[in-house]
Order: C-alpha cells, then structure tokens, then sequence
C-alpha cells in the first residue's frame, strides 16, 4: 500500500513539477503577432523586365522612337511599421556636405548622394527599374538614351525635379570652379550630352556605340538642384558650400548635425518615391541618426550590447561565433540574421607574377593548384563559413546574362597530384627538409606578400599544407607599400582581391602591351596573342551576348595558364540587430548584400526594408527590467546558397 | 712519499667562493636559478620532448631516429605519400598491422601544424586524450609547443642580445674610462647621440619595410642597443683606474687591453653581473611586445607577443590560450627577477669590500 502511495505522490509531483522543470521561453503580443505574420509570408516577385510603353507619347522630340519601361511589383514586407528612430554609426565625421570637390570623396558621402538615379539597376536580377525617369527610349544613333522624367519627383524642399536640373548638372560638373576634375572629364568625355525637350523629358549621350543595357546603365545619371545654386557655381565653392547639404530627391535629408559628432536625416514629408510599388513599405523609419564612433569594432560591439546601436555586422566567423555565448542574445532580446547571396566578385586569391623565373613554368603554377589547399584553410581559420572560389569572377549577371563560366572548378589538394606536375617542371628531387628541389638546387621556395594582419592565420594553414606537396611557401606581411611593389612587378605571389564591375572588362589585367610597364593591372606580367586577340574583341563591342561569351573564353584561358589560385568570397551577410528591428522573412535578394542599410546604396539595392515595431521595442525594454527570456531568434535565408 | 694532489682544474678565488655561498643560501634566487636553467636546458632539448617527429621507430626490423634530422618520407615506411611522415597516424597502423611499433615524444605535437577534427572548429580546449595539454589556438595549433619553443627563442634572443651588447658596452665604456680624455669625450657626444634615437620605434620602422628574419632582427636590436651598457662600466673603469693594483701592473709594463681585461673588468664584473638578469627579462619583454604588436618575428614563428595578441582575441571562448601565456610569461620574469634581486644581495659590496 505504501509502495503504490508513493508512485502516486511521484507521479503527481512530476506532473506538476515538469513545467517548471521544461525551458519555458517569454513571449510576449507584439512579438508574438509578428513571428506569426512572418511565417505567413512569402518571398514576392522581384524581377522587372523590360516592357514596351506603347501609351506614352512625347511631343517635341527630333525622331520617332519606342519607349519602354518596366513594372516591378511590391518587393517590401506587408508587415512593415512606419516610425521610430535608427541609430547607426560613422567611423569618423566627414569633412564636408559636399559630394565632389576637395575632401568630397568620403566614406559618407553615400548618404548626402541620396539622390535617386534616372532608372535603377534591380539587384534580383540586374533589370531596370523606373526611378527619376518613368520611361527610357534608344535613339537612332546608338549612343543616346531618351528619358521622361518622373513628374511627381521633388526636392526635399519641396520644390519639383525638371529637366532644368538635369541640364543644370552637366553645367555643374564641367565648371571648373568645383574643383574636381575626374567630374569635369567624365562628363565631357564620357558623357558628352545632355539636351532637354520640354520640362519633363530629356536625353543623354554616351560617348560609343553601345548595347542598350549598357548605354541605359551609363547614361543614367542624377540631377543637382539647379535653385540650390541661383548664381551658379561660385568660385569658392569649396568653402562657401562646404556644410551645406543639397536638397535631395531621395527619401531622406539632413535635419540637424552636431559637428564631429553626430549627423540626424529625417524622412521627407511624403516622399514622392513611394509612387511605385517597389518602394512602398521601404524607408519606414522616421529618423536615422548616425553617431560617431572611433576606435574600431570591439568600440562599436560594445554601444551595440547596451542598446545605443539598432544594429551590428558579424561577417566574419569569429565575430559570429562570440554571438553564440553572448548574455543578450541568448536571452532573446538580440535576433541575428544570417543571408545568403552571390556578391559580385572580381579577381581574388594567390596572384603570380609570370615573368619571375619560377612562375614563368605554367607547369610550376599549375601544381600549385593541387598543392594550395584551400579548402582546409577555410575549414581551419574561417570555420568552413566561406564559400570556395573557382573563378576570376562571380555574380556578373547584367540584363538577365551572365557573363562569368560557372562551371570552373578548381581540383581538390593533391600532394601527389603537384608532385606529378613539379617533376615535369624539373622539380623531381626531394631534399632533406621535404622541400622539392631541381636539378640546379633550387629550391621551390616563393615569398607570397600580403598585406592584412587579419590574414597571416589563413596563410598560415597554407604555408602547413604546403609542405605536404614539398613546397616552401614565406609569408611576407606587407601592410604598406604592397600594392606599389606589385605595380612595380617586384614580387613573386601576392595574396590580392580587386574590385569589378558589372560587366568585367579583362583588358587591363591581361594585354600584353600592360606586360611590362610597371603601374599597370597585368599585374601578372602576361603575355599571350590569343589572350590578346579576345580581349581586344572584347572591347571592340558587340551584343551583351557576345561580350558575355568572350569573357567566359578569356576565364577559361585564365584557368588553363594558372594565372591565379582562387581564395574564398563571402557568400553571406550576417549580423545581430535589437529585437525591435525587423526585416522581411526573406531578408535579401539574389545579388545584393545590402538589407542591413537603412540608407545608403542605391534604390535597385535591397537597402531600406527594415522597420522598427515600436510596440515591440516597449515590450522587450519591459522584459529586459523584469528579467523574462525570449527564445534565441536567428533568421536564416539559404535560397542562394552554393550548392 | 706524499700523494701529490689533484690541483682542481678550476679553483674559485675565496672571496667569489663566499658570494657563491651566499647566493645559495638566498633560496628563492637559487631555487629560481636551478628552475630557469632547467627550463632553458629543456627548451633546449624540446624537440625530444614536443615534437610531431616520432622518437623511435622500428619497422620491418629497421630502427629510426627521425627527431634530428631529414624528413621522412612516407614512403620510407610502407605509406603511399611523399610528404613528411606523420608518425601519429603510423603508430595506429603499426599497432594494426604488427610490422613495428613507433614510440611517439610525450606531446607528439609541433609548433605549426593545424589539428583540424572534421565538425568542430578550432581553438580546442586543453584535453588528455588528444594530447594537447593546453590545448590549441585559433587555426589548431599545439599551445604547449608554441610556448616552449617561442620561449625557446626568446630565451636565446635575449641572452644573444644582452651577452652581445655588454661585450660591446664593456670594452667601449671600459676604453672610455680608461683613457679618458678626448676619446672619452668625442664616444661620450656619439652614445648621447645614439640613445636619441627612439629605439622601439625604429625596429617597427625597420621591420615594418624589410621584414627581417632572426639573425637581422638581433642585429637591429644590438645596433640600437649597446650605447646603453657603455656608462656603467665607464663610471666604474673611472674609479677602479686610480687603484693602486692598476698601477702596479702598468709599472710592471702590462699594455691598455691586458689591464683592462684582466685586471679592471673582473673587479667590476659584479656589478655586471647583478643587472645582466634584468637586462634579460627587458629584452624578453621587449620582444613579446614586438610581436604582440606585429612588428616582431616574421610569422609562422611560435612568440609569445603573438599567443597573447590572439588569446586577447579569443578570451572568452578559449580562455587557455591567454591564461597558459600569461602564466608563463609571469613565472618567468619573476623568476628571473628573483636570480637578480638574490645576485644583487650576494655581491652587496658593503659585506666584502674594504674601502681604503
């Protein structure tokens, strides 16, 4: 009988102690409400294709042409709340409101250049969106573009956009009393034209012949606000215009400022931009406020972990991984957001410089490809968290063509493999410290220069494997002077990225007539006629199609000669925000890695979907006094990830 | 007949014999000075003791001795690569296989190899069963064998260095104070000019263009360094010169080095002695900082300035890193401190000397 009392009582007691027993999360309304309108939601349609505006009709103009444009649909989340304030931050006050002239090429620069361009680039898949112009149109003559200006557009003044300002602007950036002659030169010998039909409707000239996409990309350019300057450019622009902030067409303008520390935009009353659909529950935010903060990451993390920043980047793993133990964010009131996309990347990995006499045996750089390992590298020092590059380039996608061969592949690290490859290359003999040898003695020894400390771990891991192909890999941090020594041609590898454009034009980095000189891209010292010969076609023009197919050629040629050994690119963005910053469910687009931007990036860029859900920050503040746990949130987005 | 005795092959003046006596009994330096002295030898000997290379290994009847010496390939021992062999791996499939048996160092690990175990990331904690018994850094890499060996560099860096710019600064200041004069005076306007030069600051420069490696580096260090040890012994060879025993020797016709070296420099050589383990533990400390800041050895190179840099980095996920470094870094200097303070008190002058 008192057996069975007491599996009675047990039973009971464990009954009742199990839910007190169980990790039992917070939750609270507000928080609740959105997850669940989260998990609903589905990623939209973000492609705009080119379509024909057959109902638009411009008097005025000196040839008949066919307008087109595009209908990009809603690309924000419905679930958006307007209001509330950003706090961000700068690393260092800039030196003028100006955006060109002396000092004018800050980092902050972006955010007083908020003026929309006449048509975007969508970053979903490289198409054209309507943005200051609602229509574009080809002239006969394949170097200019026709553009109806979008006639609700306004200044934050309030004062209207017109053509005016767009024939203002090519006057401006001529005027020498600016100050800047990389704007005086693009715009007389880049851009040769501009001519105004009416109030709302001009055109703009290239300097060549081009496909359409690239003349629209080209030609799309921004207007200045020709009242903000009534007597033109002063010739002490530099000084007389140095605090003052432009008015801009963009959604938000500077409010207040307090020097050296703190810059405050508001959103303008209305914004005109709302007018289309992809900018509807985008820039929810009523006040950004960016505070300066200098000395450097561990600073900034620091402000982020008491609620002085909305949010802040964790790209790179270590950073990442410091979240995972983290007090607040494993009491829930910090979400972090991890997505995936193919950021456009250019040249990047172990460059060699073929006129040094061990590089010069493309049997020598070829073995390096099996004795560079890669992949325990990123495996080691970057937590197998980036992506293995195959490739010179990645994510050059322009008008729904892609212009890189995907289907590279680089091999895997093979000791025995290299080894193959340095006996045809003569270094067959194995010395007594492992490292291969040729006949002369010479070792297989090379110096690889770099130039950030935050990379002598990765290169470390290197130079370990390395051994295991009998190749002697010095490393050698440089961090001045290194890409004057590559210039120079005196090195004999070097660890390097370099930034690309939409469309990679490989000229510079591969005609022999850069082979020798020192300053120029062909860093490599290559010569070679059938590089020559697609380069050259490359320039001489074509369809995109055409180009797309040439670079794809010049990539292929580049993996046979070994001329590089890809490193890694970044295939995510990821970071931590408060709990009352939310994003949509599907966090980014194909080819952006912006979402985390509230302003500054351009419009066709994912930036400015986030939105602050003020019922959720008092409920969090609330939690955070009575010491209640949420669930730990990440938000994790893997529709681009790398198979 | 009497037995003739053995002369001792080196017989100690009585008055060091007390010093030594006295320093004995000043245990903490003397148990400080058996301590480092052992350190040093075993650092010394670390590849007997941390090392990826195998001790013994006897295959197929054959007996090996890799620990000094070439690389083995691992062809030499019925593997299919031609890489250095790595004996953890052959001692399991000696074990299996039964052709031999491979004895393994106690930390079978060396100062730059990476430990990757596929699913989790480096740095791994301290753990008997893999054998590193302070576990790894960032990219898996031995702590216990990157202390020893950075110490073991940094141990010969510092004594290279102090041993070399003393000799320097002896025979210069003891030139100085021993002729006086315009030789004095025209060395005196060079050293003060030398010691202007901001010395850290110039091995930064330095290193931050030409990213030297060890023999340079010490070069630099004893280019900008010896100016300093020149007054002490300057000051010195300016009091001992009066003496009357300096007189008797330069009366007996003994040249200007023969009364130095001989007859000067030992009498001053206390004096020496009793700063020469702080001058160590400053250059000690002035390479760690060097490589902590990046400007010091070119890397791989195991230094401790670099295990504190990334365990700073990594202290709250892998706090072995800084704690191991630190430790060591402590007990070290201390101990050094302790050889000084208890020389300093055994050559007290007021115990031995007699002032006429």
């Amino acid at each position: 009988m008192k057996i069975k009392h007491a599996i009675v009582f047990l039973a009971l007691a464990a009954l009742l102690a199990a839910p007190l027993l169980a990790q039992s999360f917070y939750t609270s309304k507000a928080v609740t409400a959105d997850e669940k309108a989260l998990a609903a939601e589905k990623r939209p349609n973000l492609t705009s294709p080119q379509v024909e505006d057959p109902k638009l009709v411009v008097p005025g103009l000196p040839e008949k042409v066919k307008w087109y444009t595009s209908k990009p649909g809603v690309w924000g989340s419905a679930r958006a709340k307007v209001g509330g304030t950003y706090h961000a931050y700068l690393a260092e006050f800039p030196m003028t409101f100006r955006t060109l002239g002396p000092e004018g090429n800050g980092s902050s620069r972006g955010l007083f250049l908020s003026t929309p361009s006449l048509v975007e680039v969508n970053n979903e898949t490289k198409e054209f969106v309507p943005s200051m112009a609602t229509d574009w149109a080809f002239a006969a003559d394949g170097k200019t573009v026709y553009y109806k200006l979008n006639e609700k557009a306004q200044w934050s003044d309030g004062k209207p956009v017109t053509s005016d300002d767009y024939v203002f602007m090519l006057k401006f950036m001529r005027d020498k009393n600016i100050q800047d002659e990389w704007y005086n030169d693009y715009f007389t010998t880049q851009i040769t034209d501009l001519k105004a039909y009416g109030k709302y409707c001009i055109s703009v000239t290239w300097n060549s012949v081009s496909a359409p996409q690239d003349l629209l990309l080209n030609t799309a350019v921004n207007p200045r606000p020709a009242h903000f300057y009534p007597d033109g450019v002063p010739a002490d622009f530099a000084e007389s215009y140095n605090w003052k902030a432009e008015p801009t067409a963009g959604p938000y303008a500077l409010a207040d400022y307090v020097k050296d520390e703190s810059l405050t935009f508001k959103k303008v009353k209305n914004w005109w931009g709302h007018v289309y659909d992809y900018n509807k529950y985008r820039f929810n935010v009523d006040t950004i406020e960016y505070k300066v903060i200098t000395g450097g990451n561990d600073i900034v993390r620091n402000y982020f972990d008491n609620g002085e920043l909305e949010q802040f980047f964790q790209i790179i793993p270590a950073e990442w991984a410091k979240g995972n133990d983290a007090e607040k964010y494993k009491q829930g009131y910090i979400d972090r957001q991890w997505a995936y996309y193919v950021p456009l990347t250019g040249l990047s990995g172990i460059v060699f410089n073929t006129k040094d006499p061990l590089f010069a045996d493309v049997n020598v750089r070829k073995g390096m490809y099996y004795a560079i390992n890669m992949k325990k590298m990123i495996d080691t020092a970057l937590r197998g968290e980036y992506a293995l590059y195959h490739n010179i380039g990645i994510a050059h996608v322009f008008a729904g063509i892609n212009f890189d061969d995907d289907s590279i592949r680089k091999p895997a690290f093979d000791p025995a493999a290299a080894g193959t490859l340095f006996d045809k290359a003569g270094y067959s003999v194995i010395g007594s410290d492992g490292i291969r040898q040729n006949a002369q003695g010479q070792k297989l020894s090379f110096e690889l220069i770099y130039s950030s400390p935050n990379h002598t771990e990765r290169i470390s891991v290197l130079k370990e494997e390395a051994k295991k192909a009998g190749v002697d890999l010095q490393m050698k941090l440089m961090q001045k002077g290194l890409f004057g020594a590559v210039l120079e041609k005196k090195y004999q590898a070097v660890w390097l990225g370099m930034s690309t454009s939409l469309t990679p034009d490989y000229f510079e980095y591969f005609h022999s007539s850069y082979a020798k000189d020192p300053q120029t891209n062909n860093f490599f010292g290559y010569a070679n006629p059938e590089m020559d010969k697609l380069v050259e076609a490359f320039r001489a023009g074509g369809t995109l199609a055409e180009k797309a197919a040439i670079d794809k050629k010049i990539q292929q040629l580049v993996d046979k000669e070994a001329l590089v050994v890809p490193n890694y690119y970044v295939p995510f963005v990821r970071g931590a925000s408060w709990k009352w910053l939310r994003y949509p469910k599907w966090l980014d687009t194909q080819f952006d890695g912006n979402f985390f931007e509230p302003l500054d990036g351009g419009y066709g860029s994912y930036i400015g979907y986030m939105w602050i859900d003020g019922a959720i920050k008092t409920e969090v503040q609330q939690a955070m006094k009575d010491k209640k746990y949420y669930e730990p949130r990440i938000y994790k987005d893997e529709t681009y990830k790398a198979k | 007949m009497t037995k003739r005795q053995r002369e001792p092959w080196f017989r100690l003046d009585p008055l060091t014999r007390k010093r030594v006596d006295r320093f004995k009994s000043i245990r903490r330096g003397y148990w400080s000075l058996l301590l480092v002295v052992g350190l040093i030898v075993f650092a010394l000997l670390g590849e007997i003791f941390i090392n990826s290379r195998a001790l013994l290994v006897v295959y197929q009847g054959r007996v090996t001795l890799p620990t000094y010496g070439r690389v083995h390939l691992g062809t030499e021992f019925g593997l299919d690569y031609k890489y250095e062999t790595n004996y953890r791996d052959l001692k399991k499939k000696l074990a299996e296989t039964g052709e031999g048996f491979v004895l393994l160092a106690p930390v079978p690990w060396n100062a730059f190899e990476q430990d990757f175990k596929e699913g989790t990331y480096p740095p791994y904690a301290p753990s008997l069963s893999s054998r590193h018994f302070l576990g790894t850094d960032a990219i898996g890499r031995d702590i216990l064998a990157r202390l020893v060996y950075g110490f073991r560099i940094a141990i010969l860096f510092a004594i290279l260095y102090v041993g070399i710019t003393y000799f320097i600064g002896a025979a210069i200041g003891g030139l100085m104070g021993y002729w006086g004069g315009i030789f004095d005076l025209v060395f005196q306007r060079i050293i003060e000019v030398w010691e202007q030069v901001p010395f850290l600051y110039v091995v930064m420069i330095i290193q931050a263009i030409f990213r030297p490696d060890f023999g340079i580096f010490l070069f630099i260090f004893i280019f900008f360094g010896w100016s300093g040890r020149t007054w002490t012994v300057r000051a010195m060879t300016y009091r001992e010169r009066e003496r009357d025993y300096v007189l008797a020797a330069k009366s007996m016709g003994a040249g200007t080095w023969r009364i130095i070296s001989v007859h000067i420099i030992p009498n001053i050589l206390v004096v020496i002695v009793t700063i020469l383990p702080f001058s160590i533990s400053g250059a000690i400390s002035s390479l760690t900082a060097l490589d902590y800041l990046g400007f010091g050895l070119r890397p791989p190179t195991p230094s401790w300035g670099e295990l504190i840099s990334q365990g700073l980095n990594a202290y709250k996920e892998a706090p072995w890193i800084l704690a191991s470094v630190v430790t060591a870094m402590s007990l070290i200097l201390v101990m050094i401190t302790f050889i000084g303070e208890g020389l300093r008190d055994a050559f007290d002058p007021k115990k031995y000397t007699v002032y006429k």
